[in-house]
Formats: C-alpha cells, structure tokens, sequence
C-alpha cells in the first residue's frame, strides 16, 4: 500500500508539470502562430526570416532536416557500427 | 531538443570561439573522469552507439507540431548512459548534424553545452528522483521534463550572452522572442518525457542491470 501511494505521488508530480508544461506551449503557440523552427527562430533573435520555403510533401509533415544523401550515409554508417558493438560486445 | 537554429556568422567569431572552448573543456573534463576514475564497460560503450544512432535518427526529423520542432533524446542518453559518456554522445550528435547542413558548424560548440546541460540535468534529476522512491515512469519523466527546461535556460542564456550580430532588437526583445520558443518546445518536451519514461520504466523492467550501469557512470 504505501508503494501504491508514492507511485501515485510520482505521477501526480509528472501529471501537475505536464499541464504547466502544456499551458506555457499552448500560450506561446498562441502568441507566434504556426511557423517552421528557423523561422521561429529567426524573428525571436530580430533576424526577420521570411516564411520558409518548406519542402513540400514528407511524410505526413514528416521532413528530414538537412541534406538527405549525408543522413541516410551517416545513418547507415551508424548502423554498422551499432551492429558490430552489438556482435562484439553485446548490451 | 533545445537547439540553437541559427547560421554560421550569427555570434561574432570571439562568442563562437568561446563557446566551442568551453564545450570542449567539459568534453576534457568528461574524458578524464571516464579515463582516471571510471572503469569503462564495453556494454556501456555499445549502448552509447546504439544512444548516438538513435538521437541522431530522430533529431533530423522536422515533427509538424506547432510548425515544426525536434526532438533528441538528450534526457533518456542522459539517464542510460550517464553525463560523462551523455556529453560525448552530443558532440557528435551535434558534429554530425552540422554535417548534413542542420545548424552551424561555429555553433556546435553552443549547441554541444544546451545538450550537455540536458543530459547532466536529467541524470541528476533521475538518480535524486530515485531517493524519493518514485516509480521509474515518473522519475523518468520528471526528470526529462526538468532537464529539457534547463536546456531551454541554457539555450537562451547563451544566445542573451553571446548577442546575435545585425539585429537592433533590445535585449528583452529577444528574451522575450526565445522564451516563446521555449514555451514551444516544452509541448515537445511533454511528448519526449512520455517516451523516455516508458522506455525507462521497459527498460528497468526487463534489463534492470542496464539502468545499474548509469549508476556507476557518474
């Protein structure tokens, strides 16, 4: 029972930080509107970034950030090398 | 998560330089402690690849909320392998993605100590969580939340400090401009907190050994 009351606690305390969290982000959405991160970032500093070009489609709004040629290579690189430490060493 | 987007020549070349020898200090400072005082375990060193894959895979995807934000895992690299190796898997998450062109190679320095600051804050906060004897969910979670909210603090501190060159907003204007950003990526922040605290609490469940490791991580 007392381990059932501080499991309670915990979630209490994430649920009540949640909810400042999602009013803070609610507001600030509010506040600046729907805009691309760059953009975002560019007015917040006083660069004046126009609306980003975007690149059309994704998946499902999904974009990948960058250069997609280098991402899938570094990526598939990074699987190499996760494969061989999980043969070598294991986890 | 909390990631300076700004291009190359947006701090003056003496804050660019500062920063990348401040980050660069705490990565020294983390390789000592993991050379002198840690004892490296090599499935440590596995899962800092499998963390760096990971954060790297997810931090280049543009998630449409709020008109697009990221996220990468800073929190759960922080809780898995602890700050020292967590502050190595930044820098080369944060190398590698000014390699495919996403934020400024003279900001890595920058971007490297938000990251570390999240990766430091939520292994602290998780392992004090602990003594609480909170269930590993909301441990878990409480801590991401924390520490992505002292990456934002960082993140603003170090754009306020450093300025941003052609710009004649007051100071308080860009404060102002930031801290709506990181009132944005706080929704984020909930949604990695969810995330980190399931695989935390899988993980404890299944592999509880794994989160022992962190332990010794320091």
């Amino acid at each position: 029972m007392p381990d059932k009351v501080k499991n309670s606690r915990g979630l209490i305390i994430f649920v009540a930080i949640v909810l400042v969290f999602i009013a803070a982000g609610l507001a600030a959405y509010l506040i600046s509107g729907d805009k691309g991160i760059e953009e975002r970032f560019s007015q917040a500093v006083g660069l004046g970034g126009g609306p980003e070009e975007g690149e059309p489609g994704g998946f499902f709004g999904f974009n990948i950030e960058g250069n997609l040629l280098t991402y899938v290579i570094i990526l598939f690189l990074l699987a190499i090398v996760c494969i061989i430490l999980l043969k070598v060493f294991k986890i | 998560m909390a990631h300076i987007h700004l291009e190359d020549g947006s701090f003056t070349i003496f804050w660019a330089v500062a920063w990348w020898l401040i980050a660069i200090l705490a990565i020294g400072i983390c390789l000592y402690w993991l050379r002198r005082f840690k004892k490296i375990d090599n499935r440590l060193i596995t899962l800092a690849g499998l963390c760096t894959a990971a954060s790297f895979a997810l931090f280049q995807i543009n998630i449409p909320i709020a008109g697009g934000v990221h996220m990468n895992l800073t929190p759960l690299i922080g809780i898995l392998t602890g700050p020292a190796i967590g502050s190595l898997i930044v820098l080369i998450v944060n190398i590698f993605s000014a390699a495919i062109g996403h934020g400024g190679w003279g900001l890595i320095g920058a971007n490297t100590l938000v990251n570390i600051t999240e990766v430091t804050c939520a292994y602290f906060l998780f392992m004090w969580l602990g003594k609480l004897r909170l269930d590993t969910f909301s441990r878990a979670g409480i801590a991401t939340l924390l520490g992505l909210f002292a990456g934002n603090v960082a993140m603003i501190a170090i754009i306020l400090i450093s300025g941003v060159q052609g710009v004649n907003q007051s100071t308080w204007d860009i404060f102002t401009g930031l801290s709506i950003i990181a009132g944005i990526n706080m929704i984020v922040a909930v949604i990695e907190a969810v995330i980190t605290g399931y695989v935390v609490a899988y993980i404890q469940r299944v592999r509880p050994d794994i989160l022992g490791e962190a332990k010794n991580a320091g």
